[in-house]
């Protein structure tokens, strides 16, 4: 399964470089390459500056909400869980209506450190702080208690979602432009720089995912039994929370809104493989980012030369899948 | 060897357990029974370090709490009461989670003989959620073996913590539990089991200890506590041993109680 999702992986990242509204192809760019000759500096610009950190920032989101569903759900014993439901997302779209709305009140030295970073900083904030708050109201004597966490988590989002309402009231129409493309996402901010910012964080979740896995699939047994199987159950819980606060946050603050990417994914791999983690997790890395270039690759081309937001495109590809979900599986999901 | 030496537990607003002893060899079947709610339960996680409690326990001579999480997984492995599981494992995936966790990790091949060693191998492919109540407890029971394979590894015996493990089998299903938990101590582990049905208790225990509203009401060999006068007095109901044919096994019938004769 992973080999062939490695294939189907490497097939869409050469698709999405080769396919855009630019006249500039992979093709041409690699004969040319390989021929010797010049690139124009259109394709330089199309190739290396546009498509390229698209991609990979394409593939750290779509992987990143992925698995981040596939934790939240291993974690809550829930396979609907998602990191909109522990109100993630919507402290992370607070943090962004924030600096797109009250920006422009900051001391004019911040704005110069910080510009065309603001919004992206202020998502990844909020969708800290709300993971952070999120925590210390569900955890007593360093244990979580589930239950608590998912009811704070709808606390919290409606919170987030009311304040963000007030803000959005207060919006010029300059503004309320922003913010309606800002929240329905799009990856056409990527640029290398935000890229390799994204590197250390990406590292940190590598490192992290092999622990998880093991405590994970102890979890799904129960708490008491995870500890009986020599799972730290405690400190599973507080990582898989970081890795989900972390990769959400990188998501909502460079593309916004982005749904479906987080439930659908770990089902359909559950079906294909079942429902141990350890190959679901990198599993679910893959077939998301697979998923979230082939998104956007149909986001940038199907009213072209404007662009669709990825969102729309997510949701159009994921709430059937969903939908279909449940009704064929309802005793999978606790509904039956 | 498990030495435990005045267990309180205080669940919610009272005591559960009031300052329970017990020492419990390797080598032996040791059986924990009471009536419902006596804190057989609560006895059982006490001793596993599910719960906090008051008192000591020692585990092959080394204080409990001092052994990290993931060494004590090697060192023994617990059968709660009913477990749910949150996503559709397969049987076989249930018992390699039990073996990744214990000291045999790798050896695929004990999954099979952990599922025989319960009666359960025709399950292997099928998806745990879809099972009856009784052939989730023998996977669960197969999953526990695996974790603890070897009775005895380095010359340190391992340890078997069982919550009711028979009292959803059928009984031919239940023979094959006890037998398999009996040679399971007399290959050198330890084995600490709740159980209800006392006659079952009288063919697997070594020992038996009868728990009354959270205190030992009777501790020994099953021949010395099985008696009238201790087993009426706990269940509260009149209860008369009778003797297996070889002279040695004790058997109760519940006696029909006085306002019906
Ligand atoms: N979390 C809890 N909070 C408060 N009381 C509890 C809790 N857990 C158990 N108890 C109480 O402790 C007592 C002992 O419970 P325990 O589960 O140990 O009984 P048991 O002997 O295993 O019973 P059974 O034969 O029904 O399994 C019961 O009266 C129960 O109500
Ligand atoms: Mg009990």
């Amino acid at each position: 399964m992973t080999g062939w999702l490695v294939v189907a992986l490497l097939a869409v990242s050469i698709a999405s470089l080769a396919w855009g509204a630019s006249e500039a192809s992979v093709f041409t760019v690699l004969g040319k390459l390989w021929r010797g000759e010049e690139l124009s500096a259109v394709e330089r610009v199309v190739m290396v500056n546009i498509r390229m950190p698209r991609l990979f920032m394409g593939m750290l989101v779509g992987a990143g909400l992925a698995v981040s569903g596939a934790i939240l759900q291993g974690l809550f014993r829930n396979p609907l869980a998602d990191p909109g439901i522990v109100g993630v997302t919507a402290g992370g779209s607070l943090g962004a209506i924030s600096a797109i709305v009250l920006g422009s009140l900051l001391p004019a030295g911040v704005l110069a450190v910080t510009s065309g970073w603001l919004v992206a900083l202020a998502a990844f904030f909020g969708a800290w702080i709300s993971t952070l708050l999120l925590y210390r109201v569900a955890t007593r004597d360093g244990r979580t208690s589930v239950a608590t966490m998912l009811l704070a988590g709808i606390a919290l989002a409606a919170l987030a979602a009311a304040i963000s309402g007030l803000l959005v009231f207060r919006a010029s129409d300059a503004q309320l432009r922003d913010l309606t493309f800002w929240s329905m996402g799009s990856l056409a901010g990527a640029t290398w720089s935000r890229v390799l910012a994204a590197l250390p964080i990406v590292a940190l979740a590598l490192t992290a995912s092999p622990l998880l896995s093991h405590g994970l699939n102890g979890i799904a047994l129960g708490e008491a039994a995870a500890m009986h199987m020599g799972v730290e159950v405690q400190r599973t819980k507080t990582l898989a929370i970081l890795w989900v606060a972390a990769a959400t946050g990188l998501a909502v603050a460079v593309a916004g809104g982005i749904g479906f990417v987080g439930i659908v994914v770990p089902h359909l791999l559950r079906l294909a493989t079942g429902p141990d983690h350890t190959p679901l997790l990198p599993n679910a890395a893959l077939l998301g980012a697979i998923l979230l270039i082939a998104a956007d690759m149909i986001s940038r081309t199907v009213v072209a030369p404007a662009e669709l937001p990825i969102g729309i495109v997510t949701a159009v590809l994921g709430a059937p899948v969903f939908l279909w979900i449940l009704l064929r599986r309802r005793g999978l999901v606790g509904l039956e | 060897m498990i030495e435990a030496h005045d267990i309180t537990v205080r669940l919610g607003q009272r005591d559960t357990l009031k300052g329970i002893d017990l020492v419990a060899a390797p080598g032996q079947v040791t059986a924990i029974v009471g009536p419902n709610g006596s804190g057989k339960t609560t006895f059982l996680r006490a001793l596993t370090g599910e719960l906090k409690a008051h008192g000591t326990i020692t585990l092959n001579g080394r204080a409990l709490q001092s052994i990290p999480v993931g060494e004590l997984a090697g060192l023994r492995a617990v059968l709660p009461q009913a477990v749910r599981m949150a996503f559709p494992f397969t049987v076989t995936e249930v018992v390699r989670l039990g073996l990744r966790a214990g000291l045999s990790a790798g050896r695929d091949g004990l999954i099979l003989q952990a599922l025989e060693a319960v009666g359960t191998v025709d399950l292997a492919d099928r998806p745990y959620p879809d099972l009856s109540g009784g052939e989730q407890q023998r996977v669960q029971l197969a999953r526990v073996l695996a974790q603890v394979w070897e009775p005895v590894a380095d010359g340190i015996p391992r340890w078997l913590f069982l919550d009711e493990p028979v009292s959803s089998l059928d009984p031919g299903h239940q023979f094959t539990v006890i037998n398999t938990v009996r040679t399971f101590a007399a290959r050198g582990g330890g084995v600490i089991a709740v159980m209800h049905d006392l006659n079952l208790t009288a063919i697997m225990a070594d020992k038996v200890v009868v728990l009354k509203d959270g205190r030992v009401a009777a501790m020994g060999a099953p021949c010395e506590v099985m008696t009238e006068e201790i087993l009426s007095d706990v269940y509260n109901c009149p209860l008369r041993p009778g003797l297996m044919p070889a002279g040695t096994v004790p058997f109760l019938l519940p006696q029909s109680s006085p306002l019906a004769m």
